[in-house]
């Protein structure tokens, strides 16, 4: 059970307690977050983890069967009801996974009345209708029809629906699923910009990258409980291993590519800060399909910048250098999600999860 | 500078006035703009809808003018015969058509197309659901006008005056589109598409509720269809042509075979005015009640 702290101003969210129940199917078990003003919380899982199901409670288009949803509006937290559920809701712009629009209308048409629906005033509503278009580069599409609209602009689309009456709380399921590489960028690029303006962000996916591009806090959720919910900084240093990418300038040639790996190890490996059983385990490895090395370390910056070092001391014409987030926080999520094991409080990781570490030393 | 954040205070301050208008207010103000998106979005469907409606005209116009002058046939003596002959099976045929067009996807496309992960929360499916039966219906009504505003024109050109009959064919075929409307809706309630909604409206409406009686009839479980077909709501459909000119007898018997092995087929023309108008209302009651129910059970994947 998590205290109630009505006064904190900060707050904005706050699921307490919830429970879902379908039959004897626990589909979301005790579930705890709490949502602050202005930041982007990721909830990140496998699929049928219970973040839909989450997000259908947060949306009261399902009853949580145990447990309360705290939602700010005019000032205060209030506990969404029946009774409340028009004016709270008004404060949030739900994006639901994979939006399919009316093909035979256009945006300035379904803007106006998701909008109007809204209670968005008519006095203010083509303005903002055009201003949101526009932040959208799709001042030019405004009068055309949807059906002629790639995914990636209907998408947008979506996001635009999302905020177009000028919600403080926007969530996004799995907004950037089945889109190309620009057009994800476009997507995280509108999160984080919505989040400059001021915007309270809570974003579902299943894909770590695109919560961990984005989001100041994550929280991962496995068979319907919070298995971990922190800063993306304390679940990297929670994960206590690390990749890092490298390419060379000169890709190695197949027949001496394990004489490189053999060297490599050999003056790379008191600098990994993993333990005396890193010989059992392949923590150098080449990616021929991208030309990277790819070396498993502490996570350490110390450690980092030495075998950079110590890589350039052996004249090896290092051209890329870096350490992917979404590859830092890989094996923990992977490890979390495949135990199934609940954690009993926030930003705490279960100790067997820690057994499991037995590659880590700090 | 200044003038814009007086511009965004004044803005929050109605965004804020404007979200308190919660309740019964926001009820009617979502159920309203439903209706008005409702009818931008199938307005198309209307104008083909209206062609439809010309053309069964024009093939009423040429099967009783044409066809009929030239097998000899009397002419009717009166505006109302004339109208029986207009608003007979090839408008409900019509009628059948528009509403499984207007109402087969007031359901179904949201859960097919996944439209509804757009829609909700941000309505209600009651206050959707009723927003799009009023503009469905109205769209629907809209080409009975039509057709009953070509009819009076011809009823008039013909012999300078109309029935007042009419009035209440008109009302009555109004009042059958909306149970038919429902019907279909109950339908669109748990079909998987709108196309499949559609051609299962039209099939169980033109044939199966046609073939009901006559199978009933054969089986001998109604002998000579003595009881009045009420448990077919189609039958209710009768009652746009027969309020024209109400028969005395709205039960008859016909001889039917050849020489010698005549047999009888006895069957009801239209029901009473009463009769009619309750058994409409509770169809209403029974399909808008089990729409709800199911669209409330539906869940989308989204959703």
């Amino acid at each position: 059970m998590i205290e109630l702290n009505i006064d904190n101003k900060d707050i904005i969210i706050r699921f307490k307690n919830i429970t879902k129940k379908f039959g004897d199917f626990n589909a979301v078990s005790d579930l705890n977050i709490e949502i602050k003003k202005g930041e982007i919380v990721g909830f990140l899982g496998p699929n049928g983890a219970g973040k839909s199901t989450t997000m259908k409670m947060m949306a009261y288009l399902l009853k949580p069967t145990e447990g309360e949803i705290w939602i700010r509006g005019n000032g205060r937290l209030e506990k969404l009801s029946n009774h409340n559920k028009d004016y709270l809701l008004d404060n949030i712009g739900f994006l639901i996974e994979n939006p399919t629009f009316y093909g035979n209308v256009t945006p300035r048409i379904i803007l106006k009345y998701f909008a109007e629906l809204k209670g968005y005033p008519k006095k203010q509503l083509n303005q903002r209708i055009e201003e949101v278009v526009e932040m959208f580069g799709l001042s030019k599409w405004i009068d055309k029809k949807i059906k002629t609209f790639s995914k990636g602009m209907r998408q947008k689309i979506g996001i635009a629906s999302a905020i177009i009456h000028n919600p403080d709380i926007i969530v996004l399921d799995e907004p950037q699923t089945g889109l190309d590489p620009q057009a994800r960028r476009e997507v995280r690029d509108f999160i984080l910009q919505l989040k400059k303006i001021g915007k309270t962000i809570f974003l579902s996916s299943h894909l770590l990258y695109e919560i961990s591009e984005v989001a100041d806090r994550i929280a991962i959720i496995n068979q319907g409980k919070i298995v971990a919910f922190d800063t993306l900084d304390n679940l990297e240093s929670k994960a206590k291993k690390s990749i890092i990418n490298f390419e060379l300038l000169d890709h190695p040639e197949k027949n001496n590519l394990n004489i490189v790996l053999d060297h490599l190890r050999d003056i790379l490996a008191p600098f990994t800060g993993v333990s005396e059983k890193i010989n059992e385990v392949n923590w150098i490895n080449y990616k021929e399909e991208a030309k990277i090395f790819q070396i498993l370390f502490n996570g350490d910056p110390k450690n980092q910048l030495i075998i950079l070092k110590t890589l350039l001391r052996h004249e090896y014409k290092v051209i890329e250098f870096s350490v992917p987030k979404a590859g830092l926080l890989e094996d923990l999520f992977i490890d979390l999600v495949t135990t199934g094991s609940s954690h009993p409080s926030n930003s705490t990781i279960n100790e067997n999860q820690k057994q499991k570490e037995i590659l880590v030393e700090v | 500078m200044a003038s814009d954040i007086k511009r965004d205070e004044k803005l929050i301050k109605e965004l804020e006035i404007s979200r308190q208008k919660v309740g019964l207010r926001r009820d009617f103000m979502q159920i309203s703009n439903t209706i008005t998106f409702d009818l931008k979005r199938n307005i198309n469907k209307l104008y083909v809808m209206l062609f439809v409606y010309l053309g069964i005209f024009l093939l009423s116009l040429l099967m009783n003018e044409l066809l009929s002058g030239l097998m000899g046939l009397l002419a009717p003596t009166d505006s109302a015969t004339l109208m029986v002959n207009y608003v007979g099976e090839f408008f409900t045929m019509a009628l059948i058509i528009s509403t499984a067009t207007f109402g087969g996807s007031i359901i179904a496309e949201d859960f097919y197309r996944q439209t509804g992960n757009l829609l909700f929360p941000k309505i209600s499916k009651t206050r959707l659901l009723i927003g799009r039966l009023i503009s469905r219906y109205a769209l629907n009504a809209l080409c009975i006008i039509f057709f009953y505003t070509l009819v009076y024109i011809l009823a008039f050109i013909k012999y300078g005056e109309v029935s007042t009959t009419i009035i209440y064919s008109f009302g009555w075929a109004l009042l059958y589109s909306f149970v038919l409307l429902t019907f279909v809706t109950f339908l669109s309630s748990f079909m998987k598409n709108t196309s499949f909604t559609i051609i299962t409206s039209i099939l169980m409406l033109l044939l199966v509720m046609g073939m009901i009686p006559m199978i009933l009839s054969f089986s001998g479980v109604t002998e000579n269809n003595e009881i009045p077909m009420f448990f077919i709501f189609s039958y209710f459909g009768t009652i746009i042509s027969g309020s024209l000119n109400m028969p005395d007898n709205r039960f008859v018997t016909q001889l039917l075979g050849p020489p010698g092995h005549e047999f009888e087929v006895s069957s009801w023309i239209t029901p009473s005015e009463f009769g009619a108008a309750l058994g409409m209302i509770i169809y209403i009651v029974i399909f808008l009640i089990l729409t709800y129910i199911l669209y409330q059970r539906r869940q989308s994947k989204g959703e």
